[in-house]
């Protein structure tokens, strides 16, 4: 069976491998480096998983946990028994999905913060028990009541169970010489497969329920929906993915240790989740892409860098509640009538702006832009102060008031730009180029949509 | 069809339901009226599963259901509306009505994942029987309108539409025609005896008398928990304690 899914999977492997070569040499050159991006991909897995958990109304932090489980279940599968990427994957998922389910049924019975509280302290738990395991297993090997139980479990552990002293997760010292197994293309295939389960979820009696459950507990309950039983559906679904990511993790960094897989860690993953948003399954994978991207493009900014993350998600949360993907949602756009909608589209186009300007200048001497420093920042200067005041001015019943000073900031922008290609004072058209006159573009539209109808 | 037997509810000191003694028999419509606080809700939370009496059984078809979870209670062919509407406002109005046909489809995770052909053939099925409904009350024109951009009317009208996409026997209705105009409180009307014809056993609770007289075989006075008159609605109306509770004590 193993050999058969192995030589089906190979192919698929190596066409990715090809087709994502040239993809990451790119990203290589604006600072994204291979390692960078596993990460990235690893991190949009965890952010999944939380999503799955929060999807359904949990309000979890108990994935770093898991993670750990996963890392740790790989990391000894490989360099004790040999096993593959593949075995590593499929035990640390069905052992952190094991773990989820007794953890689950009482903790779930909990809700919001007093969940989030008890989660933490599962990761803790885990963090310390895999913190003292060698010295439990002796103390649980040489006990007259568990030994029995616990040999058998141990020789799937370490080969001599008899030693003295056990040397299986290490202490603190963490697990060291972890082959390094997973690649680039593993995580794509994998982060694909998962788009797909997720995609069929939502469009499924079950995602149907779990949406219901979030929105309304109770009244989820008096349609018919059995709330237990979908929570711990999602908890262990979470549960596994967050091992997977953790199989992924050990099997690419050579070491691993307790203290990775922290508090900070559950947070982390929870912010993946909540910069890119939870309207969406697309929102945590996004996130976990650019949360992790973020530090490494703003490479003068390391230093700052958990500064950086903090204030970026501090301006989701603030201004755009449902993250990332909630500017894709056609409801956002709609709702909330004429004045509404042209904040929307201004804001779209100024996010864009700014994002292409501060973000990738940086990193790559304005080679993505393919334009003047001094340019940008004025342009950039313009744009946040007439957002600002649209946003302070709180004209929102007449409109008119901004629509032709952003028309006139679009339109000068797009003109501009355009101006500059042509005489070539941009030597190359770059990506950053076509979204920036897109986003001024869109600054215009805003100014036009709002600007009172019978005057147009 | 449904039988309370002395079913009481205490929150802290606080007597919402004393020893109420109600029988629902099956294919009546049941009216259910009383002054604001009087418990109508609670006891329609002990019904549904939403809550549990403190004390007293709950039996429906003669199986005691006052332990059980909501959604079991469900199963057993028991719906609801809510008096402060309870849609699930991230939703369209189709997806709400998808969602309360839960019960009724069998696919699973698995069947979606392979695209199995059962599963396109529930999910159709569903479908139309959703926009059936829809179109039973109206709302057809605003299927893919989130729940929360609906008009008041039409989201009390979903509320309906939602319940009855559990297909079934007993209908427990609180204040469906709240802040509704004649015409539209009319037409509610013809709902419920719509849902007569096709069998359905329903207990409203209302505070329209007009309504209650027109739909109604027999009517349920509560008043501070308890059960004050039972009769029919011409009865109620001239029962002197029931004009006393809703004098002295203005709805
Ligand atoms: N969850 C609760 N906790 C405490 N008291 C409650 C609760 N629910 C209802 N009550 C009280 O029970 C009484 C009956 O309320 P309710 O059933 O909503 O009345 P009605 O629907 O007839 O207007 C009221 O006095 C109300 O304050
Ligand atoms: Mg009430």
């Amino acid at each position: 069976m193993w050999g058969l899914l192995d030589s089906l999977l190979q192919p698929i492997l190596d066409l990715a491998t090809q087709l994502l070569e040239p993809l990451l040499e790119r990203l290589a050159t604006v600072g994204l480096s291979e390692p960078v991006v596993q990460f990235m991909l690893m991190n949009a897995i965890l952010g999944v998983s939380i999503y799955l958990t929060l999807n359904c109304g949990m309000f979890s932090l108990a994935n770093a946990g898991f993670m750990a489980i996963g890392a740790y279940v790989g990391a000894i599968l490989t360099t004790q028994h040999g096993a593959t990427l593949g075995e590593a994957l499929l035990y640390g998922m069905l052992v952190a999905g094991i773990i989820a389910i007794p953890v689950g049924l009482p903790v779930l019975r909990l809700r919001n913060i007093y969940l989030a509280i008890a989660t933490i302290g599962f990761g803790e738990i885990v963090r310390l028990i895999i913190l003292h395991f060698d010295t439990l297993a002796v103390e649980f090997r040489d006990s007259k009541i568990f030994g029995p139980i616990a040999r058998p479990i141990l020789k799937l552990m370490v080969e001599d169970v008899d030693a003295r002293r056990l040397e299986i997760t290490l202490g603190a010292r963490g697990i060291t010489r972890i082959p390094v197994y997973t690649e680039t293309a593993h995580l794509v295939v994998f982060l694909l497969v998962l788009s797909y389960f997720l995609y069929r979820l939502h469009h499924s009696r079950m995602g149907r329920a779990m949406a219901a459950i979030r929105q309304d507990e109770r009244v989820a309950a008096s349609q018919g929906i059995n709330v237990v039983y979908y929570k711990n559906v999602a908890f262990v679904m979470g549960a596994m993915l967050a091992g997977a990511a953790g199989v992924f993790n050990a099997l690419a960094t050579r070491t691993i240790e307790p203290k990775a897989y922290g508090f900070d860690k559950a947070v982390d993953i929870l912010a993946y989740a909540v910069l890119g948003g939870l309207g969406n399954w697309l929102g945590p994978i996004l996130g976990g892409l650019t949360l992790t991207a973020i530090p490494e493009l703003l490479r003068e900014l390391r230093e700052y860098s958990g500064v950086v993350t903090g204030v970026i998600l501090l301006l989701i949360i603030v201004y755009l509640p449902g993250g990332l993907t909630s500017l894709m949602i056609p409801s956002f756009w709609r709702n909330g009538g004429r004045y509404e909608f042209a904040k929307r589209v201004t804001t779209a186009g100024v996010v864009l702006v700014g994002l292409v300007n501060v973000l990738p200048y940086q990193i790559d001497n304005g080679r993505i832009l393919g334009y003047e420093f001094w340019g940008l920042i004025i342009g950039n200067m313009v744009i946040v102060g007439l957002l600002l005041w649209v946003r302070y001015t709180r004209q929102r019943q007449n409109g008119g008031h901004f629509s032709l000073p952003l028309m006139g900031v679009g339109i000068t922008g797009v003109v501009l730009f355009i101006a500059l290609a042509l005489v070539g004072k941009i030597d190359h058209l770059a990506v950053g180029y076509y979204v920036h006159l897109i986003g001024m573009a869109l600054v215009g539209l805003g100014g036009w949509i709002s600007y009172p109808a019978e005057e147009r | 069809m449904l039988t309370l037997q002395r079913v009481s509810r205490n929150f802290g000191g606080l007597a919402a339901l004393n020893a109420v003694d109600m029988i629902i028999p099956k294919g009546q419509v049941i009216g259910l009226i009383g002054p604001n606080g009087a418990g109508k809700t609670t006891l329609l939370n002990c019904i549904s599963g939403l809550d549990h009496p403190t004390s007293g059984t709950i039996t429906l078809n003669n199986k005691p259901i006052h332990r059980r979870g909501a959604h079991r209670i469900t199963a057993l062919g028991m719906a609801r509306t809510y008096q402060n509407i309870r849609l699930f406002n991230e939703m369209t109005a189709l997806q709400n009505i998808l969602v309360a046909q839960h019960q009724q489809g069998h696919s699973t995770l698995l069947h979606s994942l392979t695209q199995w052909p059962g599963h396109w053939a529930e999910e159709k099925w569903m479908r139309q029987r959703a926009m059936t409904l829809l179109d039973q009350l109206g709302l057809q024109q605003v299927q893919h309108v989130l729940a929360s951009n609906l008009s008041y009317g039409d989201q009390r009208r979903l509320e309906i539409a939602r319940a009855l996409a559990a297909d079934p026997q007993l209908i427990l209705l609180d204040e469906p025609t709240a802040g509704m105009n004649a015409i539209e409180t009319e037409q509610v009307g013809q709902q419920i005896l719509a849902m007569r014809e096709r069998g359905i056993t329903v207990l409203v609770v209302e505070h329209d008398m007009a309504l209650i007289a027109q739909v109604c075989d027999a009517v349920y006075v509560l008043n501070f928990g308890q059960i004050l008159a039972y009769g029919t609605p011409p009865e109620v109306k001239q029962n002197p304690e029931v004009i006393e509770a809703y004098l002295g004590k203005e709805t």
